[in-house]
């Protein structure tokens, strides 16, 4: 659930559009945030009341974009970069390098939540490839041993710009 | 037939990105400090869009015509006959919208002058809108560029207090309101109609046009979609007038456009280079030839959307028509390099997954065939290709033009001049179940 | 109305409407150009890329390969849908439609009128080339009517765009992206529109398929039909039952242009069951003891004459139903004539004279009715009397047609309904009060001085009724609302008139054929037949098809009836049948022919199946042989349909020739005849 504070910003953003349904992409980004970088259903149906929009809608604007997530993400949300240049310059190296550290796939979260291993494509970052992006930040051109240091630099960050995996069901 | 690094007295999108430090992109985190409102001030800025209001909106419309502009977006669209198709009679609001989708693979661009430069950007919304008395702007920024969102929201905030956003713009009477809309993310957003459905907070399908947005657009109403290098040009050709940017480029070309390389050269980056600039000189003299000491195999020009290009055409000057007449189009002129050791039937494969990943959809050559050319081009190069699969190749690169909208025959151009060029590499792997080249992609 | 231009096909010269989409003329000249996506109520959509054609804008100028649904017709346009480079296009296109389709055809319910098989072989692609795996879905439970097999999906956007675009439902959409396009609700669920049925008819290939079909199959191509009409309001949609072996297997819509055109409503569509059900009457009774419907109707026809002789005229009485045909009420009308009896129609005296009045004023030519296309282009809508969402949904479904293009809507309903989520502003209030709200729309129209309390309902009401162009109010007349209510909204209408613009009015109607029974003459109002049965000066009471699956409250539980020798003509054992002292079972709707006329007045003939059933005389038949057993056959040769119904003569003749795949035919006393179609 949102708080009633939230849910009056978000409605008075919807508001000063001609039509309120222009607000939407910006109300589930928000609504995503608040609910650690994913929305859950609940989210689905939040979003739909404050613009106007039908859930059935919502849903389908949910799962057409590549950065709404219908399941729970990670804390951290690591993207690299598969794009020509990129693969060029050795993105799968980087990517293997990746998904051994973590101990998962790309695509996966790590069992802690902690951090979320994607595809992307390009970041507009060619003249840095092989490109990674970790949450806000852009590396590039990323080695197999920057590898280990963005992860315990990201990982020691007390607040990312998703919040704790574990608060994500905490009763309101 | 090099003819030299340009000089700095060209460069104008680039001025006070350069002049906040020699790298555009520092690798790592720290990225290039924006040049704030005082500096850039000092540095000249405002003075086009305070020349703009002082003139009528249809003068600053003709400007733009004279400077002879063309869109930098991809398809080379002269922006000043774009702007003329706007009903000025039109009793509603208008909208101005700013495309910095910017997701083609290979382009990257837009976001130094976004990053480096908000203001110019802002100065430039500011001049267009004024010129078609548009009283709300749209930034349409990707998703992956928040923080340059972040930093375009500053520079409007900055803008706003300094009285050149928002009602009464420099007690010109006009008003302009800059929104920055952050992308949920996917490349099919950049095709400026599924951009503004995007916008209207709906799945990112194309329109079918007509109607054109500059009549029917956003909500309905006329719309203006134009990239943010296009509009960059505006607050220096207000400024230094329709001649003096017409001068800029090579054999009669307007203008300068920024130019890119990255893959197998030796210097990945950006150079603003006067249109026209020959495609061996971005890659030998700014580029610095290729990287492993292998000569080139191919360049694609413009973004992946374009056809790959052979050496023999790489005296081919860098603008709309000479790269049109050699077969490929020029689209964002951010060169893709490859070298004699690259595999193209494993970088082809890597194409289409692109393709396949970002299609919206919605028509049936995208949707199906792409995954089926994907696959198909994939199997050759693990290898398991088989006798009839250049023949799927031909019929369904073919078959991908006639498309709802431009992304699938985007993704044709690479394919088509891949299997036309390459084709003896496709029948080599198909026969032997291995590359040709020793090593293929690293 | 538009311009006529020229346009070449495949080398012929056509004339055209200037404008139209290329596709759409081709189609209307007989001529298949393969499309999936495109459909006439839908509309263009260039998602398949099935419909390509090589098209050049003149003589000379070059061609190229075009979606004939994207292009407009322009004077002087070149079309060849045989050029190779088109033909290879779309066979590779539908190869491309295939790589995922499940190849499940000898298992699937849409084979034998599956788009995607025809297509197929039209574009004759034969041989499959792709060796990687194919995509698979999961379905969802979309509820008791719709079955869902999203394997079978050619992603055309057809369902979305009828059931969200044009039928405004919000529970059935579109998911995901690129090669992942999915089309289902959010969750497993039913599905909630009126209108899901169509999803059956408009999806191309087996995604969404009839569940009650499905349960026992059979190829539609074993099935027999026979174009009928809808039988569950007054709308009159025109239908096509279809049946084999002793069932009735489903309901989908007739093809026309004049009434319901491509579409119809779950309750029509599923709403067939009374034709197979368990309580159909299949054998005949006369006091207590079954026989032959012969004997039966012998043996009554006796008892009959009996009551007569013993108590002169006025003795016997009978009721019709709104359920049943213009042929079957005309009988009983003739029954009574013959035995000097008496006849009423309706539940109340109320509702007959609410129904009578609507009637009058339709046929008479008083007010202007449109059909449900001119329903959908009107650019103002005020609704009364009724929840028209249930009471005649078709007629919401063009009123939805409305809302797309903008058209403000303004309801006055006794409860909250479904419409009301679209419309401007929707005053609830009972029926009788209604009739007030009506008249302060008029006198806000006039910008009189209201009495009591400004209503804005009505102020908001009169001036977007002021502006519009073509106006319309649609008023239930189903009785509850009353004369006052039928009335008030003739005024209104009168009020709203002017010379250049018309302000149309639709009277619906509780029942399929409540307009032909309303124009009945010489009946009586049902209050002083009930009540003589209850003093008991009625002594026979003949019932024509109350059991029906059709909603009728009467007769009522009262005692009296058993003092009263009652005859039930009906299909279904309902209540009143139960009670009879002579039973005389008949065909049910579906099964027989007659003319039924909507809420326009208009006439239309429906045929029936051929089911084999102990009982196959419609109870038109069944009357006109108590009719001859009473020994008065040659009145039946001698009376007109203008003899007993307030029609004009010239139409009477009319009603006989009716085809039912005609455009039927608008009763009309007047010398206004809009059109005949035999
Ligand atoms: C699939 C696709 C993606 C596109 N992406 C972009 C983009 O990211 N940025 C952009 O400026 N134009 C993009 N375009 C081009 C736009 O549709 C449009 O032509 C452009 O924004 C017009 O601006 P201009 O006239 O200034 O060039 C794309 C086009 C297609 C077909
Ligand atoms: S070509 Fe078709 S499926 Fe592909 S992006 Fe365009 S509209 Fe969508
Ligand atoms: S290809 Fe990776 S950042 Fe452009």
């Amino acid at each position: 659930m949102i708080s009633d504070a939230l849910k009056v910003q978000l409605t008075g953003h919807c508001g000063h559009y001609p039509s309120r349904r222009v607000g939407l992409i910006f109300v589930m980004q928000k609504l995503q945030e608040h609910y650690g970088g994913w929305l859950p259903e609940e989210a689905i149906r939040e979003a739909a009341e404050i613009s106007g929009v039908p859930e059935t809608e919502v849903e389908g604007v949910a799962t057409f974009y590549n950065w709404f997530f219908r399941e729970p993400a990670g804390r951290h949300i690591i993207v690299v970069c598969d794009s020509i240049s990129c693969y060029l310059c050795g993105c799968d190296r980087i990517a293997a390098n990746l998904e051994r550290k973590l101990g998962i796939k790309l695509g996966e979260t790590t069992p802690d939540g902690m951090f979320t291993l994607l595809p992307v494509v390009c970041l507009g970052n060619c003249d840095k490839a092989p490109s990674i992006m970790v949450d806000d930040e852009l590396y590039g051109p990323v080695t197999a041993d920057m590898i280990d240091e963005i992860i315990e630099k990201t990982a020691s960050e007390t607040h990312g710009t998703r919040r704790a995996h574990d608060e994500r069901n905490r009763p309101v | 037939m090099a003819q030299g690094v340009r000089t700095m007295s060209e460069i104008v999108l680039f001025k006070n990105i350069q002049k906040n430090g020699p790298e555009l992109f520092p690798a790592g985190a720290a990225a290039i400090p924006a040049c704030g409102y005082d500096d850039y001030v000092k540095n000249g800025g405002y003075q086009g869009a305070r020349k703009a209001l002082k003139m009528a909106p249809l003068e600053v419309q003709q400007v733009v015509k004279d400077s002879g502009l063309r869109g930098r977006g991809g398809a080379g669209f002269p922006t000043g006959m774009k702007w003329s198709f706007v009903p000025m009679d039109f009793k509603g609001q208008k909208y101005l919208i700013c495309n910095c989708d910017e997701m083609e693979p290979g382009t990257f661009k837009d976001r130094a002058l976004v990053y480096g430069d908000p203001h110019q950007l802002i100065e430039s919304m500011i001049i267009a809108a004024y010129a078609m008395q548009m009283t709300q702007g749209f930034i349409f920024i990707r998703c992956e560029y928040r923080k340059g969102a972040r930093i375009l929201e500053q520079a409007a905030a900055e803008a706003l207090n300094h009285g050149w956003l928002g009602k009464n713009i420099q007690s010109s009477g006009f008003d302009f309101h800059l929104d920055v809309h952050l992308s949920a993310g996917r490349y099919i957003c950049g095709e400026e109609t599924a951009l503004l459905n995007s916008l209207e907070g709906k799945r990112a399908n194309p329109r079918s046009k007509p109607p054109f947005p500059q009549v029917y657009g956003f909500l309905g109403s006329p719309t203006i979609v134009n990239n943010v290098e296009t509009l960059c040009n505006l607050p220096h050709i207000l400024a230094r007038g329709a001649q003096w940017h017409k001068s800029l480029g090579l054999n009669g070309n307007a203008g300068t456009k920024i130019m890119g390389a990255s893959g197998r050269v030796k210097n990945p980056g950006l150079w603003e280079l006067p249109l026209g600039t020959p495609m061996r000189e971005v890659l030998n003299e700014h580029a610095g030839g290729p990287s492993r000491g292998k000569s080139f195999k191919t360049v694609i020009p413009g973004g992946l959307s374009t056809p790959m290009m052979t050496p023999d055409q790489f005296d081919t000057p860098l603008d709309f028509d000479s790269v049109a007449k050699a077969g490929s189009r020029l689209g964002t002129a951010c060169l893709i390099a490859f070298d004699e050791d690259d595999c193209m039937v494993a970088a082809t494969a890597n194409i289409m997954k692109f393709y396949m990943r970002e299609s919206c959809g919605f028509c049936t050559p995208c949707r199906e065939g792409i995954p089926w050319i994907y696959e198909t081009v994939k199997a050759i190069a693990e290898g398991k290709g088989e006798e009839g699969d250049l023949a799927v190749l031909d019929d369904m690169a073919r078959h991908i033009f006639h498309t709802f909208c431009a992304f699938a025959p985007g993704a044709q151009g690479p394919l088509l001049s891949a299997i036309t060029t390459f084709r003896h590499e496709f029948e080599f792997l198909i026969q032997k179940s291995q590359c040709h080249t020793a090593g293929g992609a690293s | 109305m538009s311009a006529k231009i020229k346009i070449t096909v495949n080398g012929v010269m056509h004339e055209a409407e200037a404008g139209r989409n290329i596709l759409q003329i081709l189609l209307d000249l007989g001529i298949m150009l393969p499309h999936f996506c495109y459909h006439e109520a839908l509309g263009a959509a260039g998602a398949c890329r099935l419909c390509a054609a090589m098209i050049s804008p003149g003589a000379g100028k070059p061609a190229r390969l075009e979606m004939a649904c994207m292009t407009r017709a322009e004077d002087g346009m070149i079309v060849d849908i045989t050029n190779p480079q088109a033909v290879d296009f779309r066979e590779k296109l539908i190869e491309e439609l295939m790589l995922n389709h499940p190849h499940d055809c000898p298992v699937c319910d849409e084979g034998g009128e599956c788009m995607l098989q025809d297509m197929t072989v039209l574009c004759r692609h034969q041989h499959r080339r792709n060796r990687f795996p194919k995509r698979t879905w999961r379905n969802q439970d979309l509820g008791p009517h719709i079955h869902h097999e999203m394997n079978r999906c050619i992603t055309c956007y057809r369902c979305v765009r009828f059931y969200r675009d044009y039928a405004l439902g919000d529970d059935l959409g579109v998911f995901g992206s690129r090669g992942r396009v999915y089309f289902g609700r959010m969750r497993d669920g039913a599905l909630v529109s009126e209108f899901s049925g169509n999803l059956v008819d408009v999806c191309p290939t087996g995604v969404f398929t009839d569940k009650h079909f499905r349960a026992v199959y059979c190829r539609p191509w074993d099935l027999q039909t026979a174009p009928s009409i809808c039988p569950h309001c007054s709308v009159g949609c025109n239908v096509l039952p279809g049946s084999r072996h002793k069932t009735l297997r489903r309901i989908k819509p007739r093809r026309n242009h004049t009434v319901n055109r491509f579409f119809m409503c779950d309750h029509g569509r599923f709403g067939g069951g009374f034709v197979n059900a368990d309580n159909r009457l299949t054998s005949a009774r006369f006091d207590g003891a079954g026989m032959s419907l012969d004997d039966a109707i012998t043996q009554t026809a006796e008892r009959l004459k009996e009551i007569v002789q013993t108590h002169g005229r006025g003795a016997v009485a009978a009721i019709g139903s709104p359920g049943a045909s213009l042929e079957a009420n005309a009988a009983l009308i003739l029954l009574m004539k013959t035995l000097e009896g008496r006849f009423a129609f309706f539940s109340t005296g109320a509702e007959r004279a609410a129904h009578k009045r609507a009637a009058a004023l339709i046929a008479n030519g008083q007010v202007d009715t449109p059909s449900l296309p001119e329903v959908e282009q009107a650019d103002f809508t005020l609704i009364v009397g009724g929840d028209i969402t249930r009471e005649a949904p078709m007629m919401d479904l063009a009123v939805r047609q409305t809302i797309r293009a903008g058209a403000p809507l303004f309801i006055i309903s006794p409860q909250a309904g479904k419409l009301d989520a679209f419309a401007k502003a929707a005053r609830h209030a009972a029926l009788p009060e209604q009739a007030a709200i009506v008249s302060n729309i008029a006198q806000a129209l006039d910008h009189a001085l209201m009495t009591g309390q400004p209503d804005p309902f009505a102020g908001a009401a009169a001036s977007a009724l002021a502006t519009a162009k073509r106006p319309q109010i649609l008023c239930g007349a189903t009785g509850a609302g009353g004369i006052a209510l039928v009335d008030a909204a003739h005024s209104l209408v009168a009020k709203a008139v002017r010379p250049e613009r018309p302000c149309r009015l639709v009277y619906w109607f509780p029942a399929m054929n409540s307009f032909g029974i309303s124009l009945a003459r010489n009946d009586e109002s049902p209050d002083t037949i009930k009540q003589d049965v209850e003093n008991g000066r009625i002594k026979a009471l003949t019932i024509l098809e109350h059991g029906a699956s059709l909603d009728s409250e009467w007769p009522d539980d009262s005692k009296p009836m058993k003092s009263c020798f009652t005859i039930a003509v009906d299909a279904i054992a309902g209540k009143a049948a139960t009670d009879a002292d002579a039973v005389l079972p008949c065909a049910s709707h579906y099964e027989t022919f007659g003319t039924v006329m909507n809420y326009e007045g208009r006439a239309q003939r429906f045929e029936g199946l051929p089911l084999p059933r102990p009982v196959t005389w419609s109870s038109a038949e069944v009357l006109l042989k108590l009719i001859e057993a009473l020994g008065a056959g040659e009145a039946i040769n001698r009376t007109e349909y203008h003899d007993l119904f307030e029609i004009p003569a010239t139409m009477s003749s009319l009603i006989g020739t009716l085809a039912p795949d005609s455009e039927g035919l608008l009763i009309r006393s007047t010398a206004a005849v809009r059109e005949v179609v035999g």
